[in-house]
């Protein structure tokens, strides 16, 4: 039986909002094997080839209790389904530097308000940052398109 | 069928539903009363394409080839939206069907603003601190019909520090 977070989520990814980033090429589903264990979930995102030579940044999603609680990611290596060497993580840009760091919180997690791990501690984020500020009524594309114009401007 | 996307009134949900390939402006009207939960006023509500055009009165929709719109329709009072964009604190008037997307809006704003290709690429439209206008958004769906009016923000995305 599927769980709560579960249906929402798969009732997010069906919306406009997120096909319309998988047709536009911004983001897909990593659907070939390993097969995917909620609730734990793979998207890449499209990157410039500048940030990330590979253009696609795979994202290994842990979204129990989603979206009551903020969903948490760090860049994945889909071939050895391990999280990705620190010295590939994307970089290049004064924004996209301090949200791919992979000297923060051992390499687990990006460093945004939209990361369930990188939120406590920052309670100053949810009057810094209250359009990026993790809110239940939040969807993935909100986490997807934040990642997403860092890794294209 | 065919798969067609309304977006309402101040309303930021999107509704996806299908439809017949022959649909017309009566049956997406019924639609929409249909999905937005509109009883009252029902005459004063206009059908858009997205972007810039009405959708006349006794047309069939012939979603094979309506390309051009990507099957986004939208249903509002105002036939336009007053809108002022302030950048670097100065500010610019416009006005938009309510079915402008925030592409289009955010494409406009930046040449009035004769802001270079360049530097535009970190620009972000927000309707508050909250909330942001992304590209994919009809600009009626932030707006009432009582005052057909919004004021927006251009502004960079911010860097995350803490």
């Amino acid at each position: 039986m599927k769980t709560m977070d579960l249906l929402m989520f798969e009732k997010h990814i069906s919306e406009f909002e997120f096909q319309h980033g998988v047709e536009s090429g911004m983001w897909g589903l990593q659907t070939e094997a390993p097969a995917i264990t909620w609730p734990f979930v793979t998207i890449w995102v499209q990157a410039l080839a500048t940030y990330y030579p590979p253009e696609k940044c795979y994202l290994r999603f842990t979204l129990n209790d989603y979206p009551q609680s903020a969903p948490t990611a760090c860049p994945w290596d889909i071939e050895n389904g391990t999280i990705l060497t620190a010295g590939i993580w994307p970089k290049g840009s004064a924004k996209l530097n301090p949200v791919f760091n992979p000297a923060w919180n051992n390499a687990t997690a990006l460093y945004a308000p939209f990361d369930r791990l990188a939120i406590p501690g920052h309670d100053g984020w949810k009057t810094q940052y209250p359009e990026y500020y993790w809110q239940s009524s939040f969807k993935i594309t909100a986490y997807l398109q934040f990642i997403h114009r860092l890794l294209n401007t | 069928m065919k798969k067609v996307y309304l977006h309402g009134e101040n309303n930021r949900d999107v509704k996806e539903i299908e439809v017949a390939a022959n649909a017309d402006h009566n049956l997406l009207l019924e639609l929409f009363k249909r999905e937005f939960q509109i009883a009252e006023h029902v005459d004063d509500y206009t059908l858009f394409f997205q972007e810039d055009e009405i959708f006349p009165d006794g047309t069939e929709v012939k979603l094979e080839v309506e390309i051009i719109h990507r099957g986004h329709y939208h249903v509002h009072r105002c036939k336009k939206i007053k809108t002022e964009v302030t950048y670097n604190g100065q500010t610019e008037d416009f006005e938009f069907v309510p079915s402008a997307t925030g592409n289009k809006v955010l494409k406009t704003v930046i040449s009035k603003f004769k802001i270079a290709p360049a530097d535009a690429t970190d620009l972000l439209l927000k309707v508050n601190d909250e909330i942001i206008f992304k590209a994919t958004d009809h600009i009626g769906s932030f707006v009432g019909h009582h005052d057909c009016k919004l004021s927006l923000l251009l502004v960079s995305d911010k860097l995350i520090q803490g």
